[in-house]
């Protein structure tokens, strides 16, 4: 079980690094309109 | 209230004008704008509207923001200005209208939305990691359980000192306030949970709740997110509360007119109206003639001829073609101004929502905590560290929070649906009350049929010769008749007319062919609008008219009435054009109302209980206020948002009957929602008390009802 010594600290690290690449996200306002940048990507600008 | 012969797009040009910029403008050198949006739906339409910015030279960026309808306007103010843009969208078929800009406020909004998101992912991310923690100690990681719960009170530290705040705030808010609120509850559990906890922990026990608490936080926090975030989506209209037409007027300058606000218009001023527009000042007439329809003040649609000199009260509508006025008193010193003032209150007043659910909860909080102190009491001779900690568990445990987000997670939803099914709701009550009613009144005019006239006959039996001298007769004319003539004859070839006469109020008159030939409405009150063709003093032929009734009222109505709804027809005009319609849509005879002006709809309205109004203009205004429920259809926007509690967006009145069913639907959906908190809080409770609850069915228990509320929830709103 020593393997655990690692593995906490690492799951910790990941959970947490994630959880800052969300409030990176959120504050850089990625998150503020959820529903339009959907519909951009819809339609071939080239045609 | 919308007249077809006029395809023309509002003017736009008053948002070049820099008393307009300053209004409505944002940035340093006045460069963005907001629009609202109306009539966006799909893909489509944000990639013709953004599509702008390519073809329209001068226009930096156009941003769609499709949740809220509304797009974000840039230009470069050397090579563009706003009127053109403006344009631009309506003539793709939309409705821009220019929002004032409320940047502190929208600021706020937003930084406070994206401060609540991060919140919610750090009470995610900690919950998350506690939970395998514990879970893993709970399943036999014995030699590492110790270890585990250290951690699991490291991680609950940024919880109890970060993510709970608001309901610190909360809490302290309410006790200030001497009232109990629900964050009550969940603070004392918060903290409360977190020393004791930390208290066995150093002394080596293994009761601790760090895993429970924090899971149950973010299930509580993320229900409110969502609740939010569902509101202020879809609430937005309330940001609309100004009347956007009543603004602005036209000002005759010594060259040419340019726009102005109105509430710099001085008596004197000259101004100029356009056909569809409203009066913003009572006005004395300078065009030597004017139709203009005073539906607000009686209700009825006729158009009244004015003549020059006439004084015309403010918040009539001009009909057709343009007049020239003088003020003669500014808006709010008018009847019209003070009808709009005292909506404008009311519609303030009004806005706060309390719910029968919310009260519920706080009774039930209160007798929660009254239990949980008597228990202390009377147990702590018995065992005074059990007592601690069955009565903690039981508030934690048994608070009614489940009750109390269950219920505007409810309405959240709801919202949500009627907003799919084209309806815009101001007020959350709305649902509450809509529950109830059992009378739905129904204006005639704009509500029931279309503003326009229409010929009641059969065009082809008129003979050919008599649409020619009619045509002839009516060439000229602006009168709201003669429009109906146009729309249902067309001849190419007119024949000439001589010693043409108009006499407002009764009708027109010329030679054709060396006859005499008069056109006369008929003025008999409880007539139909019609009017009859006279040939040297011979009646010839008599034309009738009618408003056409929308095409889904007869379907509408009938549903209606079989789902146990009485209906009434309350009208401004008279019985006769009123009791045509009352037969081709079934009203009972009883349930007829006509001729009653704006007062007398209001006291009608008022006098019955569990009632709601539907109308259209600012003439219902007053009904609608004094309903239960007052529901404006689609055309009236502007005047209609401040004072009814729905609009629908969407043209005809099936809206009711969704209005009505999404009501239902928000009930039942409220009513299991109470019903599974009440079930889990007694059985909890007990529990409790009894001594059941250790920290392993505590993690268990606690975020079931909340998750199975959102679960549910959110299972039923999809549907």
């Amino acid at each position: 079980m020593n393997i655990l010594y690692i593995m906490i600290p690492v799951s910790l690290m990941l959970g947490f690094g994630f959880l800052a690449g969300f409030i990176w996200s959120v504050q850089s306002g990625q998150l503020d309109d959820t529903e339009t940048p959907a519909c951009r990507i819809l339609e071939d600008k080239d045609k | 209230m919308y007249d077809s012969q006029t395809t023309r797009h509002p003017d736009f040009t008053f948002l070049d004008q820099p008393e307009f910029k300053l209004k409505f403008a944002t940035g340093a050198d006045l460069a963005s704008m907001r629009f609202y949006i109306g009539g966006m739906h799909c893909a489509k339409c944000v990639h013709r509207l953004e599509d702008l910015s390519v073809s329209v030279p001068g226009l930096l960026s156009l941003r769609i923001e499709l949740g809220k309808d509304v797009a974000y306007v840039e230009i470069d103010p050397e090579r563009a200005c706003f009127s053109q843009v403006a344009e631009q969208i309506a003539r793709l078929g939309y409705q821009p209208i220019p929002l004032e800009h409320v940047t502190t406020h929208e600021e706020a909004q937003k930084n406070e939305g994206r401060k609540e998101l991060i919140r919610l992912a750090v009470a995610a991310a900690c919950a998350g990691n506690i939970m395998t923690f514990s879970f893993a100690t709970y399943f036999g990681a014995e030699e590492w359980a110790l270890a585990f719960r250290w951690l699991s009170f490291l991680l609950y530290v940024p919880v109890v000192s970060y993510v709970a705040v608001p309901f610190y705030r909360g809490a302290l808010q309410s006790l200030r306030q001497r009232q109990i609120s629900i964050d009550l509850p969940m603070a004392v559990a918060s903290l409360a949970g977190f020393l004791f906890s930390t208290f066995e922990l150093a002394a080596g026990r293994t009761d601790v709740y760090f895993d429970s608490l924090s899971g149950f936080l973010f299930l509580i926090l993320s229900a409110r997110w969502i609740q939010r975030r569902m509101q202020r989506a879809y609430l937005r209209p309330q940001e609309l509360h100004e009347t956007l037409q009543l603004q602005r007027v036209r000002k005759i300058g010594p060259q040419s007119w340019e726009w102005t606000p109105v509430d710099t218009l001085e008596v004197g001023d000259r101004i100029l109206v356009y056909a569809n527009e409203t009066l913003p000042a009572d006005a004395q007439l300078l065009s030597s003639k004017a139709y203009f329809s005073l539906a607000w003040l009686s209700g009825e649609a006729k158009a009244k001829t004015f003549l020059k000199g006439a004084v015309i009260p403010a918040g009539a509508r001009l009909l057709a073609g343009e007049a020239q006025l003088t003020t003669e008193r500014p808006l709010e010193e008018t009847g019209f101004g003070k009808i709009l003032d005292e909506v404008r209150k009311f519609s303030l007043s009004q806005n706060r929502v309390v719910l029968r659910a919310d009260r519920w909860a706080q009774w039930l909080l209160a007798l929660v905590f009254a239990i949980g102190l008597v228990f202390l009491a009377v147990y702590w001779h018995i065992s005074p560290q059990q007592a601690v900690q069955r009565s903690l568990a039981l508030i934690i445990l048994a608070c009614p929070c489940a009750m109390a987000f269950g219920a505007p997670l409810a309405l959240a939803v709801s919202l949500r649906r009627a907003q799919k099914a084209g309806l815009i709701i101001r007020n959350a009550n709305v649902f509450e009350k809509a529950n109830a009613v059992q009378t739905i009144f129904f204006d005639k005019t704009g509500t029931l049929t279309d503003t326009d006239l229409k010929y009641s006959g059969n065009p082809f039996i008129v003979p050919q010769v008599y649409q020619k001298i009619v045509l002839s007769l009516e060439n000229e004319s602006l009168h709201p008749i003669a429009f109906a003539f146009r729309q249902c004859f067309s001849q190419n070839t007119l024949p000439p007319i001589d010693n043409f006469q108009e006499t407002p109020g009764i009708g027109v008159s010329g030679y054709v062919y060396g006859k005499y030939y008069e056109l006369k409405k008929n003025t008999a009150a409880s007539e139909e609008i019609s009017c009859t063709l006279f040939e040297d003093q011979v009646a010839l032929i008599k034309f009738t008219f009618e408003a056409q009734a929308k095409s889904d009222c007869s379907a509408t109505l009938k549903n209606l009435r079989s789902k146990g709804y009485r209906t009434v027809l309350l009208s401004g005009d008279e019985s006769g054009a009123v009791a045509r319609l009352a037969r081709e849509l079934d009203f009972k005879e009883d349930d007829i109302i006509s001729g009653a002006s704006p007062a007398e709809k209001a006291m009608v309205v008022a006098k019955t209980p569990h009632s709601m109004m539907v109308g259209d203009g600012i003439n219902d205004s007053l009904a609608m206020i004094q309903a239960d429920v007052g529901l404006a259809v689609s055309g009236g926007m502007e005047t209609a948002l401040k004072t009814a509690d729905v609009y629908l967006a969407e043209d005809g009145i099936h809206g009711v009957e969704a209005l009505l069913s999404t009501s239902r639907e928000a009930f039942s959906l409220l009513r299991q929602n109470l019903y599974i908190s009440a079930i889990y809080n007694v059985l909890v409770g007990t529990l409790a008390l009894m001594g059941y609850v250790n920290p392993f069915v505590a993690a268990i228990l606690m975020p079931i009802s909340s998750g199975f509320i959102l679960f549910s929830t959110w299972l039923r709103g999809r549907s």
